[in-house]
């Protein structure tokens, strides 16, 4: 068994939990303002909360683009992620794989600033080789967000293969497993883990992206480039209250997710 | 090795990945060493490079990378005590429990940092919510906002969950039986911590230190909002859009820097790794 | 395993397409208040354009969201187009956004300079006034100038004019030794920590060299240089440098003065309890024009044409003007009485001062300008 936490260390990882949650507990208590401000709270009200779900119809869309494109970059990203890594790790020689782990490296290296304006003038530039105009939208914006997700995906899922012994597939091979189905049957199962929290953290990125968006996604708007349009007068409530909402749905997909987890765990246990 | 493979079964894995280096990676990075390079005519022209080291600007725009490495690192070590303890702490805990610290990690992550900023001004403000606090129990208001302290505050706040992911990941994976084969070879709960989970957790610290410190070098708004210091990121945004060609410049330099930044470190990891093996 | 995955997929899968059914709920049944409104609607608007799409990028909040009228979606509902609507932040991301060749834009809402620049670069299309009538209520004269023949636009062929506005020295009375009457003010060395200024290196020039008595416009780099070494004086002095968060610094009282937009001072008094007044200082103010152009990218002028007509329906300007806190130049706002601000001393000022009027510069200067305020930024 692992050893127990001490009561210093319980407090300190509580006080870092405090400095994580002290604004998002700013930001839910300031979601029921009647007020019209973030910093001034009159009383209690579900004003926001109605409004947002009634007439705030760029809010509505905004939202639904966020998640559209979230998922789109999640599902796409990690497939062709562990595509990649799976690539990778059979690379032979040092020196590819040296290179290949070096490319892997420059969007992680690259600031977002820099990243989204070159990519602005990538999309531009090749729409023009192919005659197209406008080409900005949620095609680019997927692009570009699977682009700044692939790194993670590839970083989470080739340790795990560096971990699966090579042996298993070749035996299954040995079994008369064709090369697809050993992969589908040993090796898949065996990263599943790093393919999960790969599909988590995309998601995560993407839904939060600002600064690569703004310059990639044209007309196509999203959650943050919308809350960026609204906070130039005044950061008004009903973003808190849409925050506030978004923790509450991530948060509730994620306990149901770890709860799954946990009882497949507990299942495990019990079969070994 | 594998005589079942097919020989070209690698090159066909790869390719997607190659062709969306390419693409997508490599080909962005050209423009923007093209258009740096690229004078207002058209043609290949020094002129953004030396309108930056211009006598009468050089000091202005070399203290400001000076000033944006500086707050970089600044929240990278900041992020990097904090993390480490709270990785261990996480890794330490039961199995249950550790889910529910990693999902409690991810939440804050799903907030906008405009908003984050936003209710950040509130809290340190000098009518905001602590000195509200402070004045309420009559202790004297603090000059917490528009501080330097401030602008790492905030740029800790949204990188830190980047460093505690990485070394918690291999803090978890960590082999409990070589820290107990340590304790029972006399090691102290310092020598352990010193001599095998510190070497240990190195990849994990590696890469932490890379996520946080690249966003923080390249930070821009939440420095200025919260701390009122102007960094790099925030001249390359005002001015990308004016002058792209010039915005093109500064990124480059900016990403050199960085790269130098990363030799530097990873030449440091390798030393880490040759004293461990030793 | 697999299953766990499965299991994660499937729930951001419900988690989007609830997301997507809530939002569709709503967005079918409401009108957006038009039936509030559409007897009092004076164009003719067809159907002819429905199912066409209109690409209108905007200031953030600077259009009626509702309650009771929603514009854009009071539009879609009485013309079947659909309105791409989306926002900007400044005048140079907008250009970015119009001339890159990345996006289409029918209709858009920059300031007086940045609309010179565009009509200079040829990226603007004439508009044809026989589809917009509404014209007629566009009140012509505000302080000495023609609103349909403004200084960017002579002759007004490229451009309708949709709100005015001026600088000015916001400041509250409580914090204040005495009410200041000059822009010098944010020079005083006793309201050292407490002084605010404008982030935007085109505003705060202006005001160093409204202080000099110089042209804002000037192509001398003498005076640029001037005026860099007033701000350069004041930095020490500055709390802080400020966009939007100027409202909660000033609504909660946190700093004594600062200079900013006059319908932002508008909206911000209707916040707080603190005393915050708003002055015209004495060497002067910005005088601004934000207009609707169509830009020459744009694939459906026709209806942006129409949308044009449709905000200036009297109805329509007077729902407006109560949402955004700026001065319209239409003669159904100006004098209808029940404008909840109409007359407002501050809004539509009786004796102005001198007041200068931003021009395109040459990329020199612009350049010039941004590396003088990065060095005045850099000051600790």
């Amino acid at each position: 068994m692992k050893k127990k936490n001490g009561i210093l260390s319980t407090v300190y990882a509580g006080l870092i939990f405090l400095f994580l949650y002290l604004p998002i507990a700013v930001i839910v208590v300031f979601s029921f303002n009647s007020g019209r401000t973030t910093s001034n709270f009159e009383s209690f009200s579900f004003y926001w909360y109605m409004r947002l779900f009634t007439t705030n119809f760029e809010a509505q869309a905004a939202l639904r683009n966020t998640l559209i494109l979230a998922l789109s970059t999640a599902v796409i990203t990690v497939l062709l992620g562990t595509l990649a890594a799976v690539g990778i790790d059979r690379l032979r020689r040092k020196f590819t794989e040296r290179i290949a782990l070096g490319a892997n490296n420059i969007p992680l290296m690259s600031p977002e600033i820099v990243m989204g304006i070159s990519m602005m003038m990538l999309f531009i530039f090749g729409g023009a080789l192919f005659n197209q105009q406008f080409v900005l939208g949620f095609s680019t914006v997927l692009l570009a967000h699977i682009t700044m997700c692939l790194p993670y995906v590839i970083l989470s899922v080739l340790p795990k293969l560096r971990q699966t012994d090579p042996h298993l597939a070749e035996a299954a091979q040995d079994l008369g497993c064709s090369q697809v189905m050993a992969f589908f049957r040993v090796t898949l199962p065996s990263i599943s883990t790093g393919i999960a929290s790969a599909f988590l953290i995309t998601f995560t990125l993407s839904l939060d992206n600002f600064v690569i968006s703004r310059f990639t996604a044209g007309p196509f708007t999203t959650l943050p480039l919308h809350i960026f349009g609204q906070i130039r007068m005044l950061v008004r409530p009903d973003m808190y209250a849409l925050t506030t909402l978004i923790f509450v749905m991530m948060f509730l997909l994620l306990l149901g997710s770890n709860l799954l987890q946990a009882r497949a765990a507990k299942r495990q246990n019990k079969q070994t | 090795m594998n005589k079942r493979k097919l020989p070209f079964g690698t090159a066909l894995l790869n390719a997607p990945f190659t062709l969306w280096t390419v693409i997508f990676i490599l080909a962005p990075l050209v423009l923007v060493a093209y258009f740096a390079f690229t004078g207002n005519d058209g043609r290949f022209s020094l002129q953004w490079f030396e309108y930056i080291f211009d006598p009468a600007r050089r000091e202005t725009y070399l203290r400001m990378f000076g000033d944006s490495l500086l707050y970089g690192a600044l929240a990278t070590g900041i992020s990097l005590l904090l993390a480490f303890p709270l990785a261990h702490f996480m890794a330490q805990s039961k199995q249950s429990v550790q889910r529910v610290l990693m999902l409690l990690i991810m939440v804050p992550m799903w907030m906008n940092f405009l908003i984050a900023t936003n209710a950040w001004r509130y809290i340190l403000e000098h009518n905001g919510l602590i000195n509200n606090l402070l004045a309420g129990i009559g202790l004297p208001r603090l000059g917490m906002i528009n501080t330097p302290g401030a602008a790492i505050l905030g740029m800790v706040y949204n990188f830190v969950p980047f460093m505690i992911l990485p070394i918690y990941t291999v803090m978890a994976r960590l082999n409990v039986q070589l820290v107990e084969a340590a304790q029972d070879l006399g090691a102290s709960r310092w020598e352990v911590l010193r001599r095998v989970i510190v070497p240990l957790s190195m990849p994990g610290v590696m890469s932490g230190v890379i996520m946080v410190f690249v966003p923080s070098v390249s930070v821009f708004f939440i420095n200025d909002r919260l701390g009122g210091v102007r960094l790099i990121g925030d001249v390359i945004n005002d001015r990308v859009l004016n002058e792209t060609n010039l915005g093109a410049a500064f990124s480059l330099i900016l990403m050199l820097i960085i790269l130098v930044c990363m030799l530097v470190l990873n030449r440091m990891g390798d030393r880490e790794k040759g004293a461990f093996v030793n | 395993m697999k299953k766990r995955i499965l299991a994660l997929v499937l729930g951001v899968v419900m988690l989007a397409s609830v997301a997507v059914v809530f939002t569709g709920c709503g967005a079918t049944a409401n009108d957006g208040g038009l039936s509030l409104i559409q007897d009092q609607l004076l164009g003719e608007y067809t159907r002819d354009l429905a199912g066409t799409t209109l690409n209108v990028v905007n200031w953030g909040e600077f259009i009626a969201t509702g309650p009771e009228l929603h514009i854009v979606r009071a539009f879609e509902t009485l013309t079947g187009i659909n309105v791409n609507y989306s926002t900007f932040n400044t005048n140079d991301e907008l250009h970015t956004r119009l001339t890159a060749g990345g996006e289409s834009f029918d209709l858009a809402f920059p300031s007086d300079y940045m609309i010179q620049r565009l009509i200079n670069e040829g990226n603007l299309n004439r508009i044809n006034f026989d589809n917009i009538p509404n014209l007629q209520f566009i009140q012509r004269e505000v302080h000495g100038l023609d609103m349909l023949d403004l200084w960017f636009d002579p002759g007004g062929l490229y451009s309708v004019p949709y709100v005015w506005g001026m600088t000015g020295l916001i400041y509250n009375y409580n914090l204040v030794q005495e009410p200041p009457t000059s822009w010098t003010a944010l020079w005083e060395e006793r309201y050292a920590g407490q002084i605010l200024m404008f982030e935007s290196s085109r505003d705060a020039f202006a005001v160093a060299k409204f202080i000099l008595g110089l042209d804002v416009n000037s192509e001398d780099e003498a005076d640029w240089h001037a005026a860099a070494a007033l701000l350069r004086d004041q930095a020490p002095l500055v709390r802080q440098y400020v966009g939007d968060e100027i409202y909660d610094i000033m609504i909660g009282g946190n700093a004594a003065l600062g200079p900013y937009y006059v319908g932002c001072f508008l909206l911000m008094r209707t916040l707080t309890d603190e005393d915050l007044r708003f002055v015209f200082p004495e060497e002067g103010v910005n005088f601004f024009v934000d207009s609707m152009i169509i830009p020459a990218t744009s694939q459906n002028q026709l209806g942006a044409e129409m949308f044009i007509n449709f905000l200036l329906e009297p109805a329509v300007a007077r729902q407006n003007a109560e949402a955004v806190f700026y001065a319209f130049p239409h003669t159904e706002v100006v004098d209808y009485e029940n404008f909840s601000r109409r007359g407002d001393p501050v809004l539509f000022p009786t004796n102005l001062p001198p007041y200068q009027r931003f021009v395109d510069q040459s990329r020199e200067f612009i350049s010039l300008r941004y590396s003088l305020w990065d060095e005045i930024r850099n000051i600790r």
